[in-house]
């Protein structure tokens, strides 16, 4: 009994964990140590979040999220659950070591827990989302992926005023932990805009490793036994491209609403995996922080 | 994505950190500062730290935070521009251009302070802007101004290597109040010709900047850094030509 409650318990927490590590970007991104020395900036505050159940999934999920973002003059700053340290002293160049927890994945989809923040938020949404289609799951009798922390780096570039590359590298996805994903973005900042408001638009696309690729969206000869879905093994290759949009709106020097929507188009070989229901993802979420 | 907005709503609301109560500080904010604009202290200071924090040589050039508007009829001597920090409000003069020299306050920053610019107004922006540190006596050495035109593109291609990309240095530009009837630079030189450097009215120091000024402007024609130059009134500004 007492080992139910614990997991429970942890259960929740972890819920916790996948959620901030879901977060949308916040405010700005991290950047270079510029305030007084042994000063943070952060921004704390809460949210929502829709998005598909898992990557190629046709059911998407709403949950409550928490945001999180903190800086140090040191450098280091944590987003969600990344955790960074820009090394860089030039102000249109950052680069820096990186960790990233990368949530896993259960027949309930990506993150943990998907049903309790669905039900505890259906009673504001009308009954009608209290009713949850079950009758077929793809991931029933697949693996669980187990959560896990990815080590690697970060490479952003300012071209311009306007026009900035990231880059990040990241290692340690999947259960036999050689997952390598490589996630280049080019993303571009309205300067034209009304006071206080934000926005920035962006491409990008995610290159993956053949662990990465057959760990989230291959299915081997054993679960293909005990599940639905066809044996398939896929490439190593251009995983998606993407499209991000961030609206950030602050109402006062504290208080901030922060937007972001992305839509992920799947290509390459994992858009053939039996797992893969739709190709096209739409996740968007809206939160409210606070600055201090 | 109805029901998305009513989650959004409902989520606010529900825990506290809704739409109400952020309208509710608003109004307060609206009632306390009237007719204000407020500016994100921490946003200033990080715009003005890199210059702080700039290792090179810079002992001849000067960094200054700037109301930018596009409105010429605005004039910045009927704006006022402060720092409310929560024991303290220091009021920060905007010179004719709009400039000013921000402090950078730990306390301030820690604390999350805004600064306040009223009259409000309808629509601007704010930079920072590198120019030459204007001389009491009003005597400058050429070669100080090359040296400081080349601090100056020096500092822009760290802070800035897009907007200076093959670009160099070809002169210095004094820009004076538009009221200074007796504005004037005098270029002496090493063989005693001495000539006043023409004066244009209503001159723009930047393209992206409408506030004019009676602008003179020196070029290094690739000759001698020998000589100096006498401004006879005070200049609100000298800034590097970089082209």
């Amino acid at each position: 009994m007492f080992e139910y409650e614990l997991r429970t318990k942890m259960k929740k927490i972890f819920t916790f964990l996948c959620l901030l590590t879901a977060m949308p970007c916040m405010a700005q991104s991290p950047s270079r140590n510029l305030m007084p020395d042994g000063s943070f900036d952060s921004y704390i505050g809460m949210g929502v979040i829709s998005r598909p159940n898992y990557e190629g999934s046709e059911k998407s999920k709403r949950a409550v999220m928490p945001a999180l973002q903190v800086e140090w003059s040191n450098g280091l700053y944590l987003a969600g659950m990344t955790a960074g340290w820009h090394l860089s002293e030039t102000p249109n160049m950052e680069f820096g070591p990186l960790l990233q927890i990368e949530p896993g994945r259960t027949p309930s989809g990506v993150g943990n827990s998907i049903d309790a923040p669905r039900y505890q938020t259906s009673s504001v949404m009308g009954p009608d989302l209290k009713i949850v289609a079950r009758e077929l799951n793809r991931l029933d009798g697949m693996t669980d992926i187990k959560t896990r922390l990815l080590a690697g780096g970060f490479y952003h570039f300012k071209i311009n005023e306007n026009l900035r590359l990231s880059n990040t590298l990241l290692y340690g996805a999947g259960n036999d932990k050689k997952g390598l994903r490589w996630s280049s973005d080019l993303s571009y900042r309205f300067t034209e805009l009304p006071r206080h408001h934000s926005l920035a638009l962006g491409l990008g696309v995610n290159v993956v490793n053949q662990a990465y690729a057959e760990s989230y969206f291959g299915v081997s000869e054993v679960e293909a036994g005990r599940s639905i879905n066809e044996e398939f093994h896929p490439k190593s290759g251009i995983k998606d491209f993407h499209l991000d949009i961030n609206w950030n709106y602050s109402l006062s020097a504290s208080w901030l609403i922060t937007s972001k929507l992305r839509a992920t188009q799947l290509i390459g070989s994992v858009k053939d995996s039996p797992l893969v229901e739709k190709k096209t993802g739409v996740s968007i979420s809206t939160a409210l922080a606070y600055r201090f | 994505m109805k029901r998305f907005l009513l989650l959004i709503t409902t989520v606010f609301t529900v825990t506290g950190l809704g739409t109400s109560q952020v309208l509710a500080q608003s109004v307060v904010d609206v009632n306390k500062k009237g007719d204000s604009e407020w500016i994100s202290y921490r946003d200033a200071y990080k715009l003005m730290v890199s210059f702080e924090k700039y290792g090179k040589t810079k002992n001849l050039i000067q960094n200054r935070f700037q109301i930018v508007v596009k409105d010429k009829a605005i004039n910045f001597e009927q704006l006022r521009l402060s720092l409310n920090a929560k024991s303290s409000v220091m009021n920060l003069s905007l010179d004719a251009l709009g400039q000013t020299q921000l402090p950078l306050l730990k306390a301030a920053y820690d604390e999350n302070a805004e600064l306040n610019l009223s009259p409000k107004l309808s629509q601007f922006t704010y930079r920072s802007r590198v120019s030459i540190q204007l001389r009491t006596d009003g005597n400058y050495e050429v070669a100080d101004l090359r040296a400081a035109c080349e601090q100056t593109l020096t500092y822009m291609q760290y802070a800035e290597p897009s907007s200076v990309a093959g670009k160099k240095c070809v002169g210095i530009k004094f820009g004076f109040d538009k009221r200074d009837s007796n504005a004037g630079v005098e270029v002496r030189t090493p063989n005693q010709v001495n000539f006043g450097l023409p004066i244009t009215e209503n001159g723009l120091i930047w393209s992206d900047n409408m506030n004019s000024l009676r602008v003179a402007q020196f070029s290094f024609n690739g000759g001698t850094d020998k000589g100096h130059l006498l401004t006879r009134t005070t200049p609100i500004i000298i800034v590097a030509v970089i082209e």
